[in-house]
């Protein structure tokens, strides 16, 4: 309501505004038109004119027609035309509050619209909230039941694998049992064959044996009746042996518990040792106040347990054994502690570590240093006291020079001839390399020239001399003759007497050509008269056979 | 582990049948009806007998004074003498029929099973009598002597029970006759000390109980129910250990104090221990070069044509070949089949059937797996040196293959014809080892040399 009474006053104040009315004093739009006091004060005797053109004016920018004309000045109003013009006002008004109540009719559906999506949201809202915390909760559910179901088929693939295995322990036990009935069922055939043959024959071969003379018996006893003293008599002897076998086994078990006493026993002392020496060190530690107190016990126990020299006591066995048991507890403990002190120690800076020891050798070293420093001097002082006693320092000075100055040329000279020497030892080592190279390769060609000349000689001394004749120049038998003349004074001796060709001296011949170093090894096995094969499994003989062989293949083929 | 293998040349033999006399000095072959008896460093023939039909076992006597022939068909024992040869003696067991033939420890006696296992017969030698046993049982191992040959143990059924029976070998008194809490007995075995008789199911149910010589049951030990149960089970010579092998691949070592399990030897797939030596062996075939034809070669004859072969370390982790077993078949070819202990009980040498050609050595002080041998074929036999922890094994092919804790080899056997090694044995004084092949013997004289001259 209060809206289109604005609205009404703005209209009119806006047309008082654009047209000032003459009645400025005072505005129409304080004034509230459904109120009964008219306005009375706007027209009065003095401003009819100006009321009526501005009337006028109003009514026609309403769209009505004028009133009246301007030029007319008679003031006599056209009451028709008032009239008319009142009524259409009216009817203006009238229009303009149905619009006013439709408009606020409108308003009100908007409004009421309004708040109901403002509800229904909130509604919806909430149940979106509500809607989400279910699937959250379907959500988790259908998670677990998917867990279910994976351990429910992991169970039905195991059941599944446990029938299968079964399955196939019954398939092969019904095997074996259907292979054991047809063995016995062939068996049994061939029993009941074998009855019917013996019901039908009629001769029956009675077992019988027939022996040429008997013999005695293997340890040469008469045989015994049975009687009860034998049966006695065996059964005392497998008695004897179950009771001696026992016997032996128990001495062993004796014997080896005697063993292992004595093992942890040396443990024990062994454990003792170490966690006594280690005793100064754990003082430190508060834990240990408990282990050192009961250390002293523990000795006891341990000396009671040594005393005790009946092995077998039940007590002294169970208190070796928990004394062996705590101490290796203890020293376990303290491993365990070293081990992790060594990692803080490592985890520590580097820095810290070495400050630590740096301090510490510096603080030893330094009075060291010290002292020694103290010493140099001295010693520093007395020699130069030494030196020049007698003299000035530049005499002194220039004596110590010349000294040196005649110990250097000395020792310069003592130097080249050094040098000089060594360069002709180095000239001599060269020669001699060469003149032994040298000496090889002329030994080395005379030996060829030798082996020729003998293998041509020793081809000259076969009964098929006639058909290969000797290949030699004599250059290089004369040379061979003589290298043997000069060399070796044996073998001319060798090759004169070969004209007498014994298979002894061949032999010899033969044995001289390859290697003089080398000794024929004896025959590997005797009565195996191949040399190449002989399932021997030790390799070095073949080795050796089949140098030998291959050598003397050598010198025979040619 | 140097030592030189000498050769002999190759023998005929039959039936696998070919033994050395318990004193080292004779070894006895079998060729179809005739029984050959050399002497064991010379190979010569020393004695030749005559048999009546094909032997099908052969045996000494303890004291190596006899030889037993059984011939199953006919139903015939022959029985040699080495220092009479015109001695003889002939046990005919008739219309009933003879399974299996043995000797007593005394020497003196035969214990003949009858066909269907209907009685045991015990023979004597020395006198006409003659002893029934009846009620044996038919089953992998289902008579034992003791070490020492004083008692028996046999392996008895009645009314679907199963009984033990421990018979004085001396005079064949019955000492002792208790059933056993077995639902099938399949075998039995005596402790090297002769204590404790270790007795175990068949494979339907996993079953090994210990009794003492006077009959008492000191423990029973089941590792586990329904599947197959044990395989096989040995004594360690020591008589410390009982080492039981069973179809699931695993050994299980019992110490007879406790008789309880001190430990399990596992055989995985996978090796990926660090400890373990695993040896692998590797063929390397010689290429066969025309140059290298001269007539030396080819007087080796057919060892031109044999692959070489090494073992070669192999790094961790091993994988070892495995073969699965027909699921329906009985008698499957998976678990321990084959265990031996060294002389010393130092050692247990163990195979899996399902992984055939491989030999697992164990060592028993610190119960862990110490070599592994993983061979180009599955392995046929392997035997310990009766005097030092040495083990030879073969595989059905020429070589011979030896381990020892120095170290592993392979030996081409050198035979005209090629030996296809089937099965060995050592001689009791561990210097030499017979290998037998189909039809065929060779024998390996192995001298020991001395450190000291070695390089």
């Amino acid at each position: 309501m209060p809206e289109s009474s604005l609205e009404v006053k703005d209209l009119c104040s806006s047309s008082v505004e654009c047209r000032p009315s003459p009645l400025g004093q005072f505005s129409p739009s304080s004034v509230p038109l459904h109120k009964k006091h008219i306005l009375a004060t706007f027209c009065k005797e003095h401003n009819v004119q100006e009321c009526m053109s501005h009337i006028n004016q109003e009514v026609s920018s309403l769209g009505l027609p004028p009133l009246w004309t301007e030029p007319s000045s008679s003031p006599e109003v056209n009451v028709m035309a008032v009239l008319n013009c009142m009524y259409d006002l009216i009817q203006l008004h009238h229009r303009g509050l149905r619009t006013l109540e439709n408009m606020e009719v409108e308003q009100l559906k908007y409004i009421s619209n309004v708040d109901y999506q403002q509800l229904t949201c909130t509604q919806l809202k909430e149940q979106l909230e509500l809607s989400k915390r279910e699937n959250a909760g379907l959500l988790e559910r259908e998670r677990q039941l998917h867990l279910k179901v994976k351990s429910l088929q992991n169970c039905l693939k195991n059941e599944k694998d446990e029938v299968q295995k079964l399955q196939n322990v019954i398939a092969s036990r019904a095997s074996q049992y259907n292979h054991e009935m047809k063995r016995k069922e062939r068996e049994f055939e061939k029993l009941k064959e074998r009855l019917n043959q013996l019901l039908v024959d009629k001769k029956e071969n009675k077992p019988a044996i027939d022996v040429l003379n008997h013999i005695g018996r293997a340890d040469g006893k008469r045989s015994l009746w049975k009687t009860q003293k034998t049966e006695a008599k065996h059964e005392g002897e497998m008695y004897k042996t179950l009771l001696s076998d026992y016997d032996t086994r128990q001495r062993e078990m004796l014997l080896e518990n005697a063993e292992l006493k004595k093992l942890l026993q040396q443990m024990e002392k062994e454990m003792n040792s170490i966690l006594r020496s280690k005793k100064p060190m754990l003082k430190e530690d508060k834990c240990q106040d408990d282990g050192i107190q009961t250390d002293p016990e523990e000795e006891e126990q341990v000396v009671d347990s040594r005393k005790e020299s009946v092995e077998h006591c039940v007590h002294a066995r169970e208190k070796l054994t928990s004394s062996i048991r705590l101490q290796w507890r203890r020293i376990k403990s303290h491993v365990e502690r070293l081990d992790s002190q060594a990692q803080m120690d490592a985890n520590k800076t580097d820095d810290a570590a070495s400050r630590e020891t740096r301090v510490q050798q510096m603080n030893r070293l330094k009075p060291e240093i010290r002292q020694c420093k103290g010493f140099i001097q001295t010693q520093q002082q007395l020699l130069q006291q030494q030196l020049r006693p007698p003299c000035e320092e530049e005499a002194a000075s220039l004596l110590s020079d010349c000294y040196m100055l005649q110990d250097e040329e000395r020792f310069r000279e003592e130097g080249k001839s050094v040098e000089e020497h060594k360069r002709f030892f180095e000239r001599e080592k060269g020669d001699f390399t060469e003149a032994a190279i040298r000496l090889s390769h002329e030994k080395k060609a005379f030996e060829d020239d030798r082996a020729m000349w003998l293998k041509h000689h020793f081809l000259n001394l076969s009964p098929f001399a006639d058909l290969k004749k000797p290949q030699m120049s004599k250059s290089k038998s004369c040379s061979l003759i003589s290298k043997a003349e000069s060399s070796d004074p044996s073998s001319p001796e060798k090759l004169n007497t070969c004209g007498s060709a014994t298979t002894a001296d061949l032999y010899d011949t033969l044995w001289l050509i390859p290697d003089k170093r080398s000794t024929k090894p004896k025959p590997t096995s005797v009565g195996e008269p191949s040399l190449l094969f002989n399932g021997s499994v030790s390799a070095p003989h073949n080795q050796g056979n089949d140098h030998e062989d291959n050598s003397i293949e050598n010198t025979s083929s040619t | 582990m140097l030592t030189k293998m000498n050769f002999s040349e190759v023998f005929k033999q039959s039936n696998q049948l070919c033994k050395v006399s318990p004193d080292g000095k004779y070894l006895a072959t079998c060729v179809q009806y005739r029984l050959v008896v050399r002497d064991v460093s010379t190979l010569q023939i020393l004695q030749l007998y005559t048999c009546l039909d094909q032997i099908s076992h052969m045996d000494w006597s303890s004291d190596s004074l006899f030889i037993l022939c059984a011939m199953y068909k006919r139903g015939l024992v022959q029985v040699w003498s080495i220092e009479q040869p015109d001695w003889h003696c002939k046990i005919d067991e008739g219309s009933i029929g003879l399974v299996s033939s043995r000797w007593s420890p005394d020497g003196r006696h035969i214990l003949n099973a009858t066909e269907f296992h209907l009685r045991v017969t015990v023979w004597t030698l020395c006198t006409k009598a003659v002893s029934y046993i009846k009620y044996p049982k038919a089953c992998q191992k289902g008579i034992d002597f003791s070490r020492d040959g004083c008692y028996m143990a046999l392996a008895e059924r009645r009314d679907c029970k199963d009984y033990v029976s421990v018979f004085v070998c001396e005079d064949w008194h019955l000492l002792r006759h208790f059933e056993t809490e077995t639902q099938d007995l399949a075998g039995l075995e005596w402790s090297p000390n002769g204590c404790v008789l270790a007795v175990w199911d068949s494979c339907l149910e996993y079953k090994v109980l210990l009794y003492s010589l006077d009959g008492r049951l000191l423990s029973a030990y089941s590792a586990y129910d329904w599947s197959l149960g044990v395989k096989s089970v040995t004594w360690s010579p020591s008589s410390q250990f009982l080492a039981i092998g069973s179809y699931d691949e695993k050994v299980r070592i019992l110490n007879h104090i406790t008789w309880k399990k001190i430990a399990q030897f596992d055989h995985v797939a996978s090796i990926n221990s660090t400890k373990a030596v695993v040896y692998k062996e590797v063929e390397k075939r010689t290429a066969v070069c025309s140059d290298d034809l001269s007539l030396h070669n080819i007087t080796i004859g057919s060892t031109l044509f044999n692959t070489q072969s090494k073992y070669e370390i192999c790094p961790s982790p091993v994988q070892i070949p495995v073969v699965k077993p027909d699921p329906d078949r009985a008698n499957p070819k998976i678990g321990v089949s084959s265990l031996a202990f060294s002389s010393d009980s130092r050692y247990l040498a163990t195979k899996n059937d399902n992984m055939a050609s491989v030999v697992w050595l164990w060592d028993m002080q610190k119960m862990s797996l110490v070599a592994v041998l993983e061979q180009t074929s599955a392995v046929r036999c392997f035997q310990w040196d009766p005097r030092r922890p040495r083990l030879a094994l073969c595989t059905g092919n020429t070589k011979l293959y030896l381990w020892s804790p120095a170290g592993c080899v392979s030996v081409q056997v050198p035979t005209e014809g090629g030996l296809q090694v089937q099965s060995l044995s050592w001689h009791c004084s561990g210097d030499s080892l017979i290998l037998l092949g189909k039809e065929q013997l060779c024998l390996c004289y192995m001298d020991q040399e001395d450190k000291s001259r070695l390089t």
